[in-house]
């Protein structure tokens, strides 16, 4: 078992952002972690990734107590653009290259190359969608062991998320885990091969495509128009 | 651990630029009023220079504070926080990158006055009349009779008197945007956090000093002070790494 998150809550003042969530994840598969906007897909990332502290309940990775060398394993990459302003794009993989062992900097050149990004631009004066690849490329460009992409698909154009998608097929392999947060679920349903759904912070159904399908008899994008629509 | 300084120095960076940018026109204005013999110019750069010193020793002295808020506050937290390093590694590296830049500052500031000082006695005296002027000076310090040990103390004193207050102003921001990171007001309650920590910090060594009344010497008073002031400042210093190892959400 990768991760093991045992009745996860946490709240913002009063207001609950993830209630009471258990979920275990498998190396070796791309899970899809959808909700709409608000749901608590995003605290739970950044709860795994050590961003954010739970109120209460546990995360186990590969069996232990979640603490920060995890980091060294676990790549998070956040829907906002989260860079230090005085970046220019290679030196965000100058900064990764720094911190994290497992980053490979040719990878990252050829991630720039195939987003279209120049390693001289000023990280901040991006526009939102080259940010978005910038963030992921930095993040692909690492071989971790569990990948948290929230919303990868985000602010990107039509053309661009094909490329994304086939990035991101290309990094999956049986030594590593990836979820993938999206609203987009038309967009992810044949790369993925597990599915979350989350509301109001909490897990309302999960499972293998094989599972769902075999209960439901309907696609993802089907289960998530009936649990949100 | 020096990789996270790296990251810290450079995020100070912007400010010493500037500082120097300001230094250098400065004493471009000294040394040209000075040398040109222009009425009012040297006296108008040197004032400036002391002004622009009284100001870059305040911001620069809690430009290590206004780097960690802005690190908690906005996105770029996860920059920093997305590595795995620990805390106290993270703080460590911010208080040392506070340490050179302050030292880097007053490096600046010490090279503008010299040069300052350089072009005044060439164009006012000749070589002889500088060495003169020189060895007047060193003969005047060594006729002082200058306490070293005193100094050595006073310097040591402000040293862990502007590390105290990195360490409460670190407390200060990491509680309260623990406990209230959705809050405008945090900022403001910040601040307040910081002048309670501090009343605190000065109430707890005046207690401590009130015991040595009966101390022998006043040296034995000062050391005191300063030894209650350090210990307050690791606790916070260790309370500020555990709140943002455990508790602080970015």
């Amino acid at each position: 078992m990768l991760l093991e998150c045992s009745n996860l809550a946490k709240y913002y003042g009063r207001k609950p952002a993830v209630r009471n969530i258990s979920l275990k994840l498998e190396t070796g598969h791309v899970y899809g972690l959808l909700g709409p906007n608000g749901s608590g897909k995003t605290t739970w990332m950044k709860m795994v990734s050590g961003l954010v502290k739970s109120w209460k309940g546990s995360i186990l990775y590969q069996g232990q107590t979640l603490n920060y060398h995890d980091k060294a394993e676990i790549a998070y990459m956040s829907t906002e653009p989260f860079f230090y302003s005085f970046m220019k794009v290679r030196d965000v993989g100058t900064y990764y290259r720094d911190f994290f062992d497992d980053f490979d900097e040719e990878r990252f050149g050829r991630l720039l190359e195939r987003m279209e990004l120049d390693p001289n631009d000023k990280a901040r004066t991006l526009s939102s969608g080259m940010a978005a690849k910038l963030k992921l490329a930095a993040t692909l460009a690492r071989d971790a062991k569990l990948y948290l992409l929230d919303e990868p698909l985000n602010g990107i154009d039509l053309v661009a998320r094909d490329r994304i998608m086939e990035t991101i097929v290309e990094t999956s392999a049986p030594n590593n885990t990836i979820v993938m947060s999206t609203h987009l679920v038309d967009e992810i349903e044949d790369t993925i091969d597990g599915a979350i759904f989350v509301k109001k912070g909490e897990i309302v159904l999960a499972g293998s495509m094989e599972e769902l399908h075999a209960q439901y008899n309907e696609s993802v994008a089907d289960l998530y128009r009936k649990i949100y629509g | 651990m020096l990789k996270l300084f790296k990251y810290e120095w450079k995020k100070q960076m912007g400010s010493k630029l500037i500082i120097g940018l300001i230094l250098l026109a400065l004493c471009a204005f000294y040394v040209l009023g000075t040398l040109l013999k222009r009425d009012g110019w040297p006296e108008i750069a040197m004032v400036l220079l002391v002004l622009v010193g009284m100001f870059a020793a305040i911001y620069v002295g809690i430009e290590s504070l206004l780097v960690l808020d802005k690190d908690v506050r906005t996105k770029e937290s996860y920059m920093l926080f997305m590595v795995p390093k620990s805390a106290y590694q993270i703080l460590a590296a911010k208080i040392l990158a506070a340490i050179f830049q302050i030292l880097l500052t007053m490096v600046m500031f010490g090279v503008a006055f010299m040069v300052c000082f350089t072009a005044y006695i060439a164009a006012n005296e000749s070589l002889a009349d500088m060495l003169n002027y020189l060895r007047e000076i060193i003969e005047q310090m060594f006729e002082v009779e200058i306490e070293w040990d005193k100094v050595l103390l006073v310097l040591i004193s402000m040293f862990v008197s502007w590390i105290s207050m990195i360490a409460s102003g670190f407390a200060a921001i990491i509680s309260v945007r623990t406990v209230l990171s959705r809050t405008k007001l945090a900022g403001v309650l910040a601040v307040i956090v910081y002048l309670l920590i501090n009343w605190g910090t000065n109430w707890l060594t005046g207690k401590v000093n009130g015991l040595s009344t009966g101390a022998d010497t006043e040296m034995l008073y000062y050391c005191l002070g300063l030894g209650v002031t350090a210990v307050i400042t690791v606790i916070l210093l260790v309370f500020s790494g555990w709140m943002a190892e455990k508790k602080l959400s970015v």
